[in-house]
Parts: C-alpha cells; sequence; structure tokens
C-alpha cells in the first residue's frame, strides 16, 4: 500500500520543512473516476476495473509546495446517490474538496452542481473547491463543453481542470492547484489526526512510480 | 422421489480428449466506447463454454472443461470415443450396411442437433470426422459447440465447418460471419442442408466429388443450384430442391434408384435451395423415416425436471435418455443378413474394449462410473495439467518473443510481416487425457469405498471414516488438494444431495468439516435452506423493463470481480445484470445499494449455468445475512450493526477497543463494506468461498464475529498505527489467512454470549438448527423447570433491545441474565445449584455486585463479590488503594459483570465514576502495571430489589479513560426468590 515515495530532494533544514495537513474530500456520481484520480494521485497507478467504493476509502500524499510540504489526507467518497447521507460525515471539516464528474456524460455534471451547491451551503465557509471534468481522454464521446464548465466554474469561484486518470493529464495539477490556494500559515491543519504525529509519520516508502514527482519540491 | 439414470452420466467407456485452439487477437489494444479495454476474445468464449458443459444429450460428447492459457489460447476437455464415422467411411463399409443402420446413425445426428437447436445452439461443425461411436454403435456429435463458442465465428480467425457441407446461402455470403446483415435465417437453415449433404454421404458410401478441391467443388456445387433452380416450374420455385440434379451431376444416381420415397422426401427436404423453405431441424427429426428409432422415454433435463417440483438441485443429474432406451439398438439394425458386416462394424468400434476389460479389473472401474466432470476435478488434483499436455505433443510450442515480432508495423495498428505461428490456426489433434496416475493414486481403494451409505455416512463409519478422520485435522488446503480425500467428500456430497431436503441436518453436519469444492454450489444452496420452485420463481421476475437502477448496475458490474474471467465475459455481464434486476424487482420494499453486486458475485460465479438458483441463494443469504440492510433508510440497521460489532470488540479485544477508541478508528469508517457486502467487496472469489463455506453455517450475527477475527489477525499492526495508518490498512486489505480467521471467528462466536450479539434488526426466521452447529455445547439453563415456567423465565431473562442513541454511547455490551447464569454455570432449579460465593473454581465470570452491603447481604448471585458504591465513592475521594479491587485483580482473565440496580442511574453514574476514579487512581501507582496485563476485565452491577433487578456490564480501560464504558442492563427479577437463605 506504501504512500507515494518522497521522491523530490529533502529541504536541506528541518527548520524550513513547515508541513501543512489538509483533508481534501472527492464527490461526484458513480462511475465518473474519483478513486481513479486518488489512485492516479497517490500510487501513480491506473486499474481499468477499478472497483467500486462502498462507504468511503482513505488515502494520504504529500506534494512539497515552496518550502511547505502538504500532506492530503483524502477521503474518497461512494458515489451512488443513496451513500448521500454519508458524505456529510466525509466533507465535515475538510479543508478542500474535488468534485467530480465524467465529460461523457452529461448527468453527472449535473450531480456535480448539486455537491458544488452543497458544499457551498454546509461545508466549510473556506472549503477551496476544485470541479473536476474527468476522462477527458474520451473526448470523442464529449457531452460537456469544456467552455459549460469552465464558465461554471468561474461563477461558483471554484478551481477547474479537465483530467484524465487513465493518462495521468492534469491529476498531480489539480491536487497542486488546491495546495497553492490552501492558507497555510496556520501549521497543521484542524482536519488532521495530530500535527505531532505529522512530523514522525512514515511517508516515504519507497514507489515505482515519479508521478506526482515533477509536483513535488522544484 | 424421481429415479435419476445416473449411469447416463458415468464416463464409461468413454475417455477425455482435450483439444485446443486460439482466439483471435483485438488488432492493436483498443478500447471499448466506454474507455474499458475490448474484452479479451478468449475470455468471450470461456463465458458462452458454460452453457454447453450443461448440455446433455445421448448422442453428444459431453463438455467437461475449458481453460485459458497464456496467449489467447484456450483448452477444451471433452468425452471422447475411439471410432469416428470418418474411420467407418474410409474403411469403405458404408455401401454393404444394411440401410436400417444408415438410418439409426443418421437418426441420432439428427435428434443431437435438434437437441442443440432447442437449446438454442447452431452446430454447423458436422462432418465425419467430428461424429463419434462408441462400441454399442451410437453416435456421439463431437466439437459440436465451436459455431456457438466463437459466436459465429466472429471470435476466432480460422473457418469454422466443412466447405463442402454449406448450403449456398451460406458459401456465397460466409466473408464476414460477424456481419450484422448476415442474414440469422440463413444461419439457422444451414445446419438442415449439412444434413442433407452428410446424409446422402452415409447413405450412399460416396463423396459427391472426392478429386475436386474445395474451390472446384463449389463451382460445381452452384452450378448444380442454378440448374435445378432453372429447371423449377416457377410455381414451385421458392420450394426447389437440388437432390435430383445433385446425385446426376455426382454420378450417384445409381443408388438413389434403390431408395424408399420416404428417404427421398426426406433429403428433399434438407436440400431446398431457399433457406426460408428448408426444413428446421426438429422436423427433421421427426421424420417419418425415424419412426422405428424414436426414444420412448421423454427427455428432460435438469431443469424441467425442477420446474415440476421434484427437485431443485441441477445436481448434474444428466436425466434419462440413455442410448439404450430407443427401441432398435444398433446391432440389432444388422438383422440376420447383415451379420457380416456387423463385424466388421464390431472391429472399429469396438477397438479398444480389450484395453477397458483389462483395466476393469479393480477399483478403476468405479472411477469410469463417475460423471466426466467429477473424473477431469480428480485428474487435476492427481497433478494433470492440460498445458503440459499439450506441450508433449508439441500443440503448445514455446517461441522466444523475438522472433514474433513484425517487420512493419503502421501508426493504425496494422502489422505486417509477422511469422505466421502455424499454432494459431485450427488443430484438430486430440489428445487423450491419461487416467493412468489418477488410478495409481485411487489403487488402494476398495469398491465399496465408492458407494458410501447414508447411514454410514450419518454414523461417520464406513471403508472411508478412518483415513478421513484423520484428513479432517490436516490444513484446509492440504485436504483440497489430496486425491482420495477429495474423492470420498464429493461422494459424501454427492450422495447426501441426492436426498436433499432430507438430508439436509446430514449436510450441515458434514458441512462443518469442509464443503467439496466440485459441490458447492449445491451445497451451499441447501445450507441456505432453497428449496421452493426456483426456476419458477425466477421466470415470474421481469428482469428486462428498464428502471431507474439500470444505470448503476450498469457501471457497477464491470467493476465487480473482473480478474475472473467468467465474471468478465459478456455472458457474465449479461446474467449479471438480469440477476441484480430479477432481486430488486421481487424485493420492493428493498433498493440497490452499491455492494449488491458483489454480493451477488459468489453465486453467479459458482451458479454460472444456472441463473435461477443464483438468483434464489442470492435472496435467502440476504434475507438472513442482510435483514435490513437493502432499505432505502438502512441507516438504523447499518448503525445498530456497527454498534454491536463495536461492543463485541470490546468484549473480546479491550485493549484493542480502547487503542481505536482513542484514535478514533470506529467501524462506521472502515466496517461498512465489511458487513454491506459480507467481504465479498474485501476478498477475491477464492477466500471468499473459504470463509463463506463456515459463515453460511452460521446464525445471522456470526459475520460480527468474522469482523472480530479480522482485526485479531490484524491486531499487532492496529495497536501499533495511527488513525491514518490504520484506516490505510484496510483501505488496501493487507493479506489475511482465512482459514485462521474463519476459526478465530468461530471462537470467538463460542466465547460471546448470545444476547451480546443481540440485535433489534436481525432476521426474525429461525435458524436454530445452523446455529447449533456452531453453538452446540450450550447448557440448556432451564431444563427441569416446566415448559410454561420455562418460557416466561427465559422471556424475563431475555435481552432488551436497546434504543439506537444508548447503544452507540455505551461501550461494552450488555447481557442477559440468561447469559448470566450461563456463564456462572448456574442452571436454574438443578439440584446441585446455586454454589456458594467463591465456590466454583470452574465459573469465567466475576460478578461485582455494586449495591450497598445491607441489600448485598439479603441476597445476591451467588459467587459474586460485593464492592458497593460507597466504597467506590469513597475510593474516589482517598487515595488509599481499597482492598475490594484487589479481588478484581485477582480476577484476571475472566469476565467481570457488574450487578446493580435497573433504572437506577444514581448507580449507573456511580459505576462510572468508580471507573474513571479507578483508573485515574492507579494510573498513579504501581496497580496501572498490573491491570495493563489484564487482557480481559469487566464489571458488572446487579442489585436486586423487590420489584426489579439491574445488570451492568462494564469495562474497564486499560489506559487512562476519558469518557466511560457503562453497559449492561437486564431484567433478574427471579433472582431475588434463592437470596433469601
Amino acid at each position: 500500500m506504501a504512500a507515494r515515495g518522497n521522491t523530490g530532494p529533502k529541504p536541506n533544514g528541518s527548520a524550513q520543512g513547515k508541513i501543512c495537513q489538509f483533508k481534501l474530500v472527492l464527490l461526484g456520481e458513480s462511475a465518473v473516476g474519483k478513486s481513479s484520480l486518488v489512485l492516479r494521485f497517490v500510487k501513480g497507478q491506473f486499474h481499468e476495473y477499478q472497483e467500486s467504493t462502498i462507504g468511503a476509502a482513505f488515502m494520504t500524499q504529500t506534494v512539497c509546495l515552496d518550502d511547505t510540504t502538504v500532506k492530503f489526507e483524502i477521503w474518497d467518497t461512494a458515489g451512488q446517490e443513496r451513500y448521500h447521507s454519508l458524505a456529510p460525515m466525509y466533507y465535515r471539516g475538510a479543508q478542500a474538496a474535488i468534485v467530480v464528474y465524467d465529460i461523457s456524460n452529461q448527468d453527472t455534471f449535473g450531480r456535480a452542481k448539486g455537491w458544488v451547491k452543497e458544499l457551498q451551503r454546509q461545508a466549510s465557509p473556506t472549503i477551496v473547491i476544485a470541479l473536476a471534468g474527468n476522462k477527458s481522454d474520451l473526448a470523442s464521446k464529449r457531452m460537456v463543453e469544456y467552455d459549460e464548465a469552465q464558465t461554471y466554474a468561474e461563477e461558483h469561484g471554484l478551481l477547474f481542470m479537465e483530467t484524465s486518470a487513465k493518462t495521468a493529464m492534469n491529476v498531480n495539477d489539480i491536487f497542486l492547484a488546491i495546495a497553492k490556494k490552501l492558507p497555510k500559515s496556520g501549521g497543521p491543519g484542524p482536519g488532521g489526526d495530530a500535527g505531532s504525529s505529522a512530523t514522525g509519520r512514515r511517508i516515504t516508502e519507497a514507489d515505482n512510480q515519479p508521478s506526482s514527482g515533477a509536483s513535488c519540491c522544484k | 422421489m424421481v429415479s435419476f439414470v445416473r449411469r447416463s452420466t458415468s464416463l464409461d467407456d468413454a475417455a477425455l480428449g482435450a483439444s485446443t485452439f486460439t482466439a483471435s487477437l483485438h488488432s492493436i489494444e483498443s478500447c471499448g466506447s466506454d474507455g474499458l479495454p475490448l474484452t479479451p476474445n478468449a475470455i468471450k468464449i470461456l463465458g458462452r463454454f458454460e452453457v454447453l458443459r450443461n448440455l446433455s444429450h445421448p448422442n453428444l460428447c459431453r463438455y467437461v472443461h475449458m481453460e485459458r492459457g497464456k496467449h489467447e489460447r484456450l483448452m477444451c476437455v471433452t468425452e471422447t470415443f475411439s471410432a469416428t464415422l470418418q474411420e467407418c467411411f474410409d474403411a469403405e463399409i458404408f455401401e454393404a450396411t444394411p440401410m436400417k443402420v444408415k438410418l439409426k446413425i443418421l437418426y441420432d445426428i439428427v435428434d443431437a442437433v435438434a437437441y442443440l437447436r432447442s437449446q438454442g445452439i447452431l452446430h454447423r461443425n458436422l462432418r465425419l470426422s467430428n461424429i463419434m461411436l462408441d462400441a454399442r454403435g451410437n453416435v456421439k456429435l463431437f466439437d459440436f459447440g465451436l459455431f456457438h463458442l466463437t459466436d459465429s465465428g466472429c471470435l476466432v480467425s480460422f473457418p469454422i465447418g466443412n466447405i463442402e457441407y454449406f448450403a449456398p446461402e451460406v458459401l456465397s455470403m460466409s466473408h464476414k460471419p460477424c456481419d450484422p446483415s448476415y442474414a440469422y435465417l440463413a444461419n439457422t437453415a444451414c445446419d438442415a442442408w449439412i444434413i442433407g449433404m452428410l446424409s446422402l454421404e452415409i447413405l450412399t458410401g460416396r463423396r459427391l466429388w472426392p478429386e475436386l478441391s474445395a474451390d472446384a467443388f463449389c463451382i460445381n456445387l452452384f452450378k448444380v443450384v442454378e440448374i435445378a433452380w432453372l429447371n423449377s416450374s416457377s410455381r414451385m420455385k421458392s420450394q426447389t430442391d437440388v437432390l435430383d440434379e445433385l446425385v446426376r451431376a455426382a454420378g450417384l444416381d445409381r443408388y438413389i434408384e434403390e431408395w424408399s420415397d420416404e428417404i427421398k422426401s426426406f433429403l428433399r427436404q434438407c436440400l431446398v435451395i431457399h433457406p426460408n423453405f428448408r426444413a428446421e431441424v426438429q422436423e427433421l427429426a421427426n421424420h417419418a423415416i425415424f419412426t422405428d428409432f424414436r426414444r420412448l422415454t421423454v427427455r428432460s433435463s435438469a431443469k424441467t425436471m425442477r420446474s415440476q417440483g421434484r427437485h431443485f438441485l441441477p445436481i448434474h443429474l444428466e436425466a434419462v435418455g440413455n442410448a439404450d432406451t430407443s427401441t432398435l439398438s444398433f446391432w440389432n439394425c444388422f438383422g440376420e443378413v447383415g451379420e457380416e458386416i456387423a463385424a466388421i462394424w464390431r472391429s472399429i468400434l469396438q477397438k479398444n474394449a480389450s484395453d477397458v476389460e483389462n483395466l476393469d479389473s479393480n477399483s478403476s472401474k468405479h472411477l469410469l462410473q463417475q460423471s466426466p466432470k467429477e473424473v477431469f476435478f480428480l485428474w487435476q488434483l492427481a497433478g494433470g495439467d492440460l498445458d503440459t499436455e499439450f506441450r508433449k505433443v508439441g500443440l503448445i510450442r514455446t517461441k522466444p518473443p523475438i522472433l514474433c515480432l513484425p517487420r512493419l508495423g503502421l501508426l493504425e495498428g496494422e502489422m505486417f510481416g509477422m511469422e505466421r505461428d502455424k499454432n494459431r490456426a485450427y488443430n484438430k489433434a486430440l489428445v487423450e487425457l491419461s487416467l493412468d496416475q489418477l488410478r495409481s493414486r485411487l489403487q488402494n481403494l476398495s469398491p465399496r469405498s465408492y458407494y458410501p451409505l447414508l447411514d454410514e455416512i450419518e454414523k461417520s463409519d464406513g471403508p472411508f471414516s478412518e483415513s478421513s478422520k484423520e484428513a479432517v485435522k490436516l490444513p484446509l488446503v492440504i485436504r483440497e488438494k489430496d486425491v482420495e480425500y477429495q474423492l470420498h467428500r464429493m461422494l459424501v456430497f454427492k450422495r447426501l444431495l441426492e436426498g436433499y431436503p432430507f438430508t439436509r441436518s446430514i449436510i450441515l453436519k458434514e458441512a462443518r468439516n469442509d464443503i467439496s469444492p466440485f459441490y458447492r454450489a449445491e451445497v451451499w444452496a441447501s445450507l441456505l435452506d432453497v428449496i421452493s420452485d426456483v426456476e419458477a420463481d425466477y421466470e415470474a421476475v421481469d428482469k428486462e423493463t428498464p428502471t431507474a437502477t439500470d444505470r448503476q448496475i450498469e457501471v457497477d458490474i464491470p467493476r465487480c470481480h473482473q480478474y475472473d474471467e467468467l465474471l468478465a465475459s459478456p455472458t457474465g455481464h449479461q446474467k449479471f445484470k438480469r440477476i441484480l434486476k430479477a432481486w430488486v424487482a421481487s424485493h420492493p420494499q428493498y433498493v440497490y445499494w452499491q455492494g449488491l453486486d458483489s454480493l451477488c458475485a459468489p453465486f453467479l460465479r459458482l451458479n454460472f449455468c444456472d441463473e435461477a438458483l443464483a438468483f434464489a441463494c442470492l435472496s435467502k443469504f440476504i434475507d438472513k445475512y442482510l435483514a435490513g440492510f437493502f432499505l432505502k433508510d438502512n441507516s438504523p440497521v447499518i448503525q445498530e450493526y456497527l454498534a454491536t460489532f463495536s461492543h463485541l470488540i470490546a468484549f473480546h479485544d479491550p485493549q484493542l477497543f480502547n487503542h481505536l477508541d482513542e484514535i478514533g478508528f470506529i467501524p462506521e469508517l472502515y466496517a461498512i463494506p465489511w458487513f454491506l457486502t459480507m467481504y465479498t467487496h474485501v476478498f477475491p472469489l477464492p477466500k471468499i468461498l473459504h470463509l463463506w463455506d463456515k459463515l453460511l453455517l452460521g446464525p445471522p450475527s456470526f459475520p460480527l464475529c468474522v469482523g472480530v477475527g479480522l482485526l485479531h489477525q490484524l491486531r499487532d499492526s492496529l495497536l501499533s498505527f495511527s488513525f491514518n495508518d490504520c484506516i490505510l490498512l484496510f483501505s488496501d486489505m493487507p493479506q489475511i489467512d482465512i482459514e485462521r480467521c474463519v476459526q478465530d471467528s468461530i471462537r470467538f462466536f463460542r466465547s460471546t454470549p448470545p444476547s451480546v450479539l443481540h440485535r433489534s434488526h436481525e432476521a426474525k426466521i429461525s435458524f436454530k438448527v445452523i446455529g447449533e452447529h456452531l453453538v452446540d455445547d450450550l447448557p440448556d439453563m432451564v431444563h427441569s423447570a416446566s415448559a410454561s415456567d420455562k418460557l416466561n423465565l427465559s422471556r424475563e431473562l431475555e435481552i432488551h433491545a436497546l434504543p439506537l442513541a444508548s447503544l452507540k454511547s455505551e461501550k461494552c455490551p450488555r447481557i442477559s441474565a440468561k447469559d448470566l447464569l450461563d456463564l456462572l454455570n448456574w442452571h436454574m432449579g438443578s439440584p446441585e445449584t446455586p454454589t456458594s460465593p467463591g465456590e466454583s473454581p470452574k465459573t469465567k465470570v466475576l460478578p461485582v455486585d455494586v449495591r450497598p452491603k445491607e441489600e448485598f447481604q439479603k441476597g445476591c448471585v451467588p459467587g459474586s463479590v460485593n464492592i458497593p458504591l460507597q466504597v467506590v465513592l469513597d475510593f474516589e475521594q482517598n487515595v488509599t488503594t481499597s482492598t475490594e479491587f484487589d479481588v478484581l485483580f485477582a480476577a484476571r482473565g475472566k469476565i467481570i459483570v457488574v450487578v446493580g440496580n435497573r433504572g437506577n442511574s444514581g448507580a449507573v453514574r456511580g459505576i462510572v465514576c468508580i471507573m474513571n476514579f479507578t483508573t485515574s487512581q492507579l494510573s498513579n501507582n504501581d496497580h496501572l502495571a498490573r491491570l495493563m496485563k489484564f487482557p480481559i476485565r469487566r464489571f458488572a452491577n446487579w442489585r436486586p430489589s423487590t420489584e426489579s433487578c439491574s445488570n451492568y456490564l462494564l469495562e474497564i480501560k486499560s489506559t487512562v479513560l476519558k469518557e466511560t464504558c457503562i453497559s449492561y442492563l437486564i431484567r433478574l427479577k427471579y433472582t431475588v426468590t434463592f437470596g433469601e437463605n
């Protein structure tokens, strides 16, 4: 399971290594690729037959941003409408959310709008919301126009990117964009388990993929 | 009961033969419109194979097994027989053979093809070399499923069938059989034409134009067709047949002159040019020329048998229709004049009979009485491997990949200049699987072993009992590889299933050891008590009408256990969808929750050819284990389940519970998929099968214990992990030793007082019989009381459901008075009880009574110690150690039940305080160290009053407590009576 390796060069002094911890939640209709996005971001892998998520799944990943290490605690939720009632448990206290839809399916975009509305009403007022139009590799079957989603995102103050978990396009970028937008003054985020444990946490198990290496420390 | 003709299922004089071919590759690695990769053709073929495996007709070589090798290779095992019609044809004996014999052969062929047609399968691959004959002269069609398997040839790159037999419409359009414009009718009518051409050869003993190449043959045929068409009168054009023209062109006129009109009419019906007017195969089978041969017995499949309500399990009961039941046997057809020619036939058909006779010496004879599927199953266990067999004869060769590279590849994905792999083409070669190794492994078995009697199974004596008793002690993995043991289990379960439902109790008992993988599907169905007419139930459900749930089902299925080849095949997806839709449609009170798909997977996998049974099992399973889980609002049910689970962890592993509780790792975060899918979303299928083998024997609460068993196996990691690590651990389930997990779960289950597992939403059906199979050692605590007393008393003693809120707020489970008594080994009314306090060293429990001393002295639970609330409260204020608490420390390893007054919230709060302060005090002195060593510590509170009593079970945390843990509240009225001595 091993989290991704700390592939980037280590910050030379421990003093400058400020660590921020953020809780991020993924929401969206089922089979739009939420789990695949997480898997691509965290392990650099892609499973064609990614099994459905029941309840929720959890993963962590760290990115380096200037002198700050940003650690995401990612809650990947079940997409089926019926699991809706569980969602507040996961987005409560989250500092960031990625609302995912499938560009080849108009309905999933409608559902994404619903999630955005709910988040803006119920979640933390400072939450950073990103909209991800996933499966951009299926451009030939596109049903949701880029401009349409872009306009919507601007109107609602969302980050927006079209992503592809399959080709890895924009996957790291969207997480990185979120990391940039998050306030990093407060030290460990309130959503984390314990600030003290974060520094000592093992986040360095080796892994074989350099996927988010690019996003990690220049 | 109906008598099932078992003999027809045995392997007898057939052998197991294996053949191999490769599916065509997708041109490039291409994706479907959904972005998912295309299903490999070999997997599609595997999915289509299963229906063939269940076909049963006396004139078909049964399909036994198919597996997928490397590089899209498929390996297929079927029954085979020693002689083919081709050999007889080559021996040039047809001409001299009496017409009756030839008609008998024809009838067998036509009847088998008609049967296939009734099952929706086109043969298309008839040729003399594909028609086998057994030693008794019965026709056995071989390789009849190739056209069906390959989806009309679309999935392979080689042509199927004998081109010389093809109907004109097929010859003229067969370039692209997968083309949708390729008329289905042309397909279905082709079999009749093929039969006509084949009949001509069999009846005359001559090929039409033996010297011509296939091309020239076709040209000749078209010429004939053209002439026949032009010659026919315009009124009769559509009915035009080619018989006359054909025999004339081929010079076979002299034969046809001798034939009766009936035979000619039969051939004419086959050889009608226009496919729409050609006879259906079924009509051909009913033709007047076959009157003498028509079978007496009505052919009935397991399916119809079941729909008649006689039997519901398809125990491979390929019913009736033995070739011997036709009126005329093959040899009788020869008559007196045909003695001479019959002798030649005999020499061909029975050339291997002598070998068989030699082998028949001992137990191998009995082995051959098993069905081909069983024999093959054992053959594999005895070390047989198809890949090796093919390599031995050179049908599979490994070639360095570099030699297979193309010389030129276009960007579009087309490849050129690849060396053609000869093995990729169709190879008719048949490898006979030698049973020698299997025979030698089984040679020491006495013939009696093959025929276990119900009586012997029940008493577990019999020829096998000794060795199997030994074997039961071995680990499951070893038992599952042991040929002799598996043969024994197979025979036992076969015998038992034949007697189901009357043998259900014995099946349950046997299943406690293990379940024969070969009969798992049927055994599971019997464990789930599937008894209704499953076929009719399933037929009655609407599986087709589109519903709002369809989209969800459609996106879930291609993600569900797709590593399994059958479930990944298109056939599998269709079946999957139908079963899920059927379940949703037939349970209006429930809805589709994601997870239902995973739950369905094991049943579909085991009953791939029997959707109805898979559906029945799924329904029964959910009713029993997941009552209420699929309600639209299932939250109360799941919440209660998880709260009970949490209590169970606290009961069995307080240390782990305290740790998880402290880091906030609550079951809501990880255990929903465990329970909602009964672990099918957590483990791969092979593990699920073993887990469920035991789970199905347990009552509805047993899966909770499996959860504890899982945690227990990961205990060390969990204890050292922080929240994130814990949840990561479960996001990607580590390797779990399922057999150990199952054993642990059973151990936990046995040591759990039943009331701890009490849930208000549990299925209300009685599963007593099943439950007893895991808890057979529960004492009957009220055995001597009268029946009504017993009932009232037991009601008084039972646990009462708590509101969800209090259930969730409490950390330790409550137990019922009944269970407390059981734990005390104290039996109501039995003369030797009650024992006085402290007398019984055997009890597993220490009741701690927290009522004031005076009340305690009036009456108490025997064996209990009194630590009045006041003492505890004092203890809270004075830092001195109380001697009373030493009793608790001495009770290391026991279950501590705190007993107090019911409904007295002051007492409850008091207990809470005690625990708080106890632990905080102890944290300051050396008692903490001692306390930490306690694996299980429990406190209860019991206080009889004139009206009612209360009982609390309470748990101290092993580390410093922040909150409390209260638990148990149950009525204990009767206990007042015995205390007043």
